[in-house]
Formats: C-alpha cells, sequence, structure tokens
C-alpha cells in the first residue's frame, strides 16, 4: 500500500497516513503506561526518553522496537515526528498539557516546556485504550498490543524506581545511547539497517547479561531484567 | 537473543551488573498478580518507616492505600497532590489515603477524608472505588489489613515488624510457622486447590495441592524476605525439581541459602463429589516423606545451600502418626548428613478439628 486510493470502494491509507496512526498509538499507549504507574504527567524529555528506552528494549520482552534508530544529540533522545503527533493528540483532545512554563536555553533565549499525560476526561479515550490492548473492558484489534502494552506498563514500572528528574538522563546513559564510538548528530541504529540487531543493541545485551550473575540455574523474567537495567541506569547516574 | 549473555559488553562494567543482581531482592516482583505485588510494596513503605521508629509521622494512627489503575485521575477527583518515590523516601503516610500504582511507589495522596478513619471503606465505596485492593495500615496495633479484591473481599491481615528481616534459620522457620498458620491451618485461610472443592471436611484433597501450597508459600517468603532473600519457585535439575529455593547476597554474590522441599501426606487421593475418594496407605504416605528426605538433603549438597528443609503439610484425616518415625522415614533421616530440617505442619478439613487439635 504505497499510496492512498480506493480498492473495492475501501479507502485506503497512505503509508505516510498509517505512519501517523501508529505514532499517535504509540504515544497513547506510552502515556498509559506511565499513568498507571503514577509517573505521569511527563515533561517531553522524559516521554521522549521514555519512548527511545521502549524501542531498545523492546527485545528484552521478544517484541520488535517501534524505530530502530535515532539521531543521537547531546541533550538527549528526541522524536521530532513523534513530537508532532504529541502535539496533534493534544489538539484532538486525547492528551493535555500541563505546567505550562518556558526554560531558559544555555546559550541565550528561552524555550517552551510542559508536561503531558493523558486526558482521561476525554469520552473517546477509553474505547481507543481498548482498541490498543491497554484496557480489560475490550478486545484489542491487534491481539499483539497486549503484549506491548504490558511490556511498557512493565518498563514505566522500572523508569519509576529511579527519583522522577533521572528518566531522561536514564536515556543519555543507556549503554546503546551512550556508546562513545558513536558521536553526537550521528545515528545510533540499533535495529533499523543494521546487519546485527544483537551486536548493535548494547542495552538488551546488557539486560540478558545480568543471568551471568546469578547461581546455576536461577532465572530472570523479562519483567526483572527491566527492573534491574533500571536500577542500572540509575547506579550509572548517580556514579553509585 | 535471549540466551547472550556470556561475552563483557563495551561499556558496560560486569561490576556495575553484578552489584546490581545482588539488590534483586528488594525490587518488584513480577512474580504475583498486581494486588500481592502492590501489597509486598506496601509493606516495605511501611516497615521502613516503622523500623525508623515513624520519625516524620505526626498523631495520626491510620493510613490507606488504594490500588487504583490511572492514580493521577483518582486523585485529582478528590484534590490530592503527588506523591513520588514512596519507597525511596520518608514521607508521612499516616492520617492520609494514597492512590497508587502496583509498585506502591508513585501517585496521589489526600488528607483522611473521615473523621472515623473506621469509615473510609465505606467512603471508598461510596466513590466508586470499592473494587481496588485497599490497605489499612494501623500504627498502634502494628498491623496491616489487606483486602486484595476489594473493600469487601476477605481481609488479611500482618503485623508490622519494626525490625528489618534478616536471613536466618530461625527466622525462615518463623517465616514457615506464619504460613502455615494463616494460610493453611484451616479451609476458609486455604488457597484454592489445596482441598476439593466441598468436600474439605472429607480430608479430600484437591488434584495439586503441593503446587497450590508451593505458589502460596513463594508469594508469602517474597513478602516476608522482601529486600533480603530472593524466592524463587521450582527448579528443574539433574536430580529432580526442587520446590522454594531461596537466595541471598551477603558481601559477594547471590548464592542458595535454603532450599525447601514441600510433600503432602494425605488420607485419600483427589475424587470430585460424588465419587468416592480412594484411601492413600501409611506406607504411602511414608514413601512420600522419605523422598523428600532425601530429596531435600541432595537438592541441598546439589546447589551448596547452607539450609535444607522439609516442610510436610500433613491433610490426613487422623493425624496421631509421627511420619518422621516410620520405620521407612527413619531409613532415609539415617542416610543424610547433615539431616534435614524438618516439620510436619497439620492442615485441617474444619476449623472445629483445628480448635479440638488446641489451635484456633
Amino acid at each position: 500500500m504505497s499510496s492512498s486510493g480506493e480498492r473495492d470502494g475501501a479507502e485506503l491509507l497512505s503509508d505516510s497516513e498509517i505512519g501517523v496512526i501508529r505514532r499517535r498509538a504509540r504515544i497513547i499507549m506510552l502515556l498509559d503506561a506511565a499513568e498507571r504507574v503514577g509517573i505521569a504527567p511527563l515533561n517531553a524529555a522524559r516521554l521522549h526518553a521514555f519512548t527511545y528506552l521502549a524501542d531498545v528494549l523492546s527485545p528484552v520482552w521478544d517484541l520488535p522496537p517501534f524505530d530502530g534508530k535515532i539521531l543521537k544529540t547531546e541533550g538527549g533522545p528526541h522524536y521530532p515526528d513523534i513530537q508532532q503527533e504529541i502535539d496533534r493528540l493534544v489538539a484532538l483532545g486525547l492528551v493535555e498539557v500541563s505546567n505550562l512554563r518556558y526554560l531558559n536555553r544555555p546559550n541565550g533565549g528561552a524555550r517552551l516546556d510542559c508536561d503531558y499525560g493523558l486526558r482521561l476526561k476525554s469520552t473517546h479515550l477509553s474505547d481507543i485504550l481498548s482498541a490498543l490492548g491497554a484496557s480489560e473492558r475490550g478486545q484489542p484489534l491487534d491481539p499483539r498490543d497486549k503484549d506491548v502494552h504490558a511490556f511498557l506498563v512493565d518498563l514505566a514500572g522500572a523508569l519509576a524506581i529511579l527519583p522522577n528528574d533521572q528518566i531522561e538522563r536514564a536515556a543519555t546513559v543507556d549503554a546503546t545511547y551512550a556508546d562513545t564510538r558513536i558521536g553526537d548528530t550521528n545515528i545510533v541504529d540499533f535495529a533499523s539497517w543494521t546487519g546485527d540487531a544483537v551486536k548493535a543493541n548494547l542495552s538488551v545485551r546488557a539486560a540478558q547479561r545480568f543471568s551471568a550473575f546469578l547461581p546455576r540455574d536461577s532465572r530472570l523474567s523479562p519483567g526483572e531484567k527491566l527492573y534491574l537495567y533500571a536500577s542500572y541506569l540509575g547506579k550509572r547516574i548517580n556514579g553509585r | 537473543m535471549a540466551d547472550k549473555t556470556s561475552e563483557p559488553i563495551a561499556g558496560v562494567k560486569d561490576a556495575d551488573l553484578a552489584e546490581v543482581v545482588r539488590g534483586i531482592a528488594a525490587l518488584p516482583s513480577s512474580q504475583e498478580g498486581d494486588a500481592e505485588r502492590f501489597a509486598r510494596e506496601v509493606r516495605a513503605v511501611v516497615e521502613k518507616r516503622a523500623q525508623s521508629g515513624w520519625s516524620n509521622e505526626g498523631s495520626d494512627d491510620v493510613a490507606a492505600f488504594v490500588l487504583v489503575e490511572y492514580p493521577r485521575a483518582v486523585g485529582a477527583r478528590f484534590g490530592g497532590t503527588r506523591v513520588l518515590d514512596l519507597i525511596a523516601t520518608q514521607a508521612p503516610v499516616l492520617g492520609r489515603v494514597f492512590f497508587l500504582g502496583r509498585d506502591a511507589s508513585n501517585g496521589m495522596v489526600i488528607s483522611f477524608p473521615t473523621s472515623n478513619p473506621a469509615e473510609i471503606l465505606d467512603w471508598l465505596e461510596y466513590n466508586g472505588l470499592g473494587e481496588c485492593a485497599v490497605i489499612l495500615v494501623y500504627r498502634d496495633q502494628k498491623l496491616m489489613v489487606t483486602r486484595k479484591a476489594g473493600i469487601a473481599s476477605e481481609a488479611r491481615q500482618d503485623s508490622i515488624r519494626d525490625t528489618a528481616p534478616t536471613a536466618t534459620l530461625a527466622e525462615l522457620l518463623e517465616a514457615l510457622t506464619f504460613f502455615h498458620r494463616t494460610k493453611l491451618l484451616i479451609p476458609s485461610s486455604c488457597p484454592d486447590g489445596v482441598w476439593e472443592p466441598g468436600r474439605e471436611n472429607q480430608y479430600v484433597p484437591g488434584p495439586h495441592p503441593e503446587k497450590c501450597i508451593q505458589r502460596e508459600l513463594s508469594t508469602v517468603l517474597r513478602s516476608w524476605f522482601r529486600g533480603v532473600v530472593r524466592a524463587e519457585m521450582e527448579d528443574s535439575t539433574d536430580i529432580g525439581r526442587i520446590d522454594v529455593r531461596l537466595l541471598r547476597a551477603d558481601e559477594g554474590p547471590l548464592y542458595y541459602w535454603a532450599i525447601v522441599e514441600l510433600k503432602v501426606v494425605k488420607s485419600t487421593r483427589n475424587a470430585p463429589t460424588g465419587k468416592k475418594a480412594s484411601s492413600v496407605s501409611v506406607g504411602e504416605n511414608a514413601k512420600a516423606v522419605a523422598e523428600g528426605v532425601l530429596q531435600a538433603h541432595a537438592y541441598r549438597a546439589n546447589r551448596q545451600a547452607d539450609e535444607g528443609l522439609l516442610e510436610v503439610y500433613d491433610l490426613r484425616r487422623e493425624k496421631s502418626l509421627d511420619m518422621f518415625k516410620h520405620r521407612t522415614v527413619e531409613k532415609a533421616l539415617a542416610r543424610c548428613n547433615p539431616v534435614p530440617t524438618h516439620n510436619t505442619r497439620p492442615i485441617f478439613g474444619s476449623a472445629s478439628h483445628a480448635r479440638e487439635a488446641g489451635y484456633v
């Protein structure tokens, strides 16, 4: 399906339109997970950090990443296309903004920042969450989304063991993002074009390697690996 | 990718990973349902405060912790304020109602909405929260009352400990005794599956009572020893299956501290209502216990654990015969050095039988 059109009387969506819907769905699922573990609303940097960590750690749950690459920047992960859809979801009344404020830029000037959370009063949200596998009250359109949602809630819970203001920093010390072989303004590719996704994803390798420090036959669940990895990120942030 | 654990990773120090793993017993458990996980974490929050002498608290005596799907939305309905890192901090809890996620660390808090704390359950129901898991904490009574399935569900009582648990054999035995007394002794407190439904007072067990006991015991031990010991369920080894294994870390890496083998002795096999349950002979029970003795001994040695324990749960109607005095079992015990720590825990098919035996 490469262009919009009509086939057998049904309106077809273009790749671009499908991409927009997928990004909006992803944002809603990320915010739903953050709401459930009590860390919402999230400021923009925190939400983008969560978005990135959800991508890079998806294989811990045997899930494909939503996006297997990101442009590495000094300030931490930021997805312009995701931000655009966050803003549109605000306009659609599904995401709400709070704590709107100016933040001074280091080199002068200021930029707007705010916190994002689901607008849980929206009359449309319940049906959308059901369709995305984020609610027990209905069946998802794609049954695999239940797993995606469970993974996101576990990851959000794992990140919640960090002080709230450290969540965005957690992404910058993540093993893949902080790989010194990749400089700022270069692409961190852990699953898109890389020939060896196992080798390229240092975060997942670290999460799997925890098992090497357990006694024989002891096992970790995917959820425990996420919590341990979040603890590891906290340790890196605090230098402990 | 799942088994890629063998090679060190560029930029990631093995020492850091190893240190993080040593703290695994203090992380939320993903092996229980949300309500049980919530109860375990609330207990950690509360006991942390109790063990510091409730230093940041005022004169209030009661706190309520409510597990909700969306803490922010629920808290906002009642003018709540945000609370973060409840586990890591010493924020006061008494005189407050918390609306939290399953890890009980982040969410919203309000002051107690009722002048009489006893009315909080009614208040929750009135406000549409009657089906949420709720935990009430009473400082003076050192008591935590958990209703996992909402205000009308069974109330489980746990004491709030002033001192942190330690990984000792004495403490493990205390936990096993607590588990027996509160979770197994009489049918109304037994987990589903220990007894065949409706046939408890005929002493007909469920199809797999060991499995049900094992699952519940793991949950209790995870809660009891949170932060100190990691309890894992079942372990297939080249010499059999270990029922519950306990791992701890002192100064070094995690190691097997104790293994707990479970056996059930019974009067009859499982049979549904309306069907005759066939008898289990003394010899069959003795054989099961003897096997448990040898397994506990062998697994302890195999895992180089400090402690090997055998817990025998006695579902027999007639309990006077001490299974550890049976010749088959004595022969098994004689083959073990050291002899596993072993106990028989009576389980009754009716509360009146337990009372007659001096228990309730």
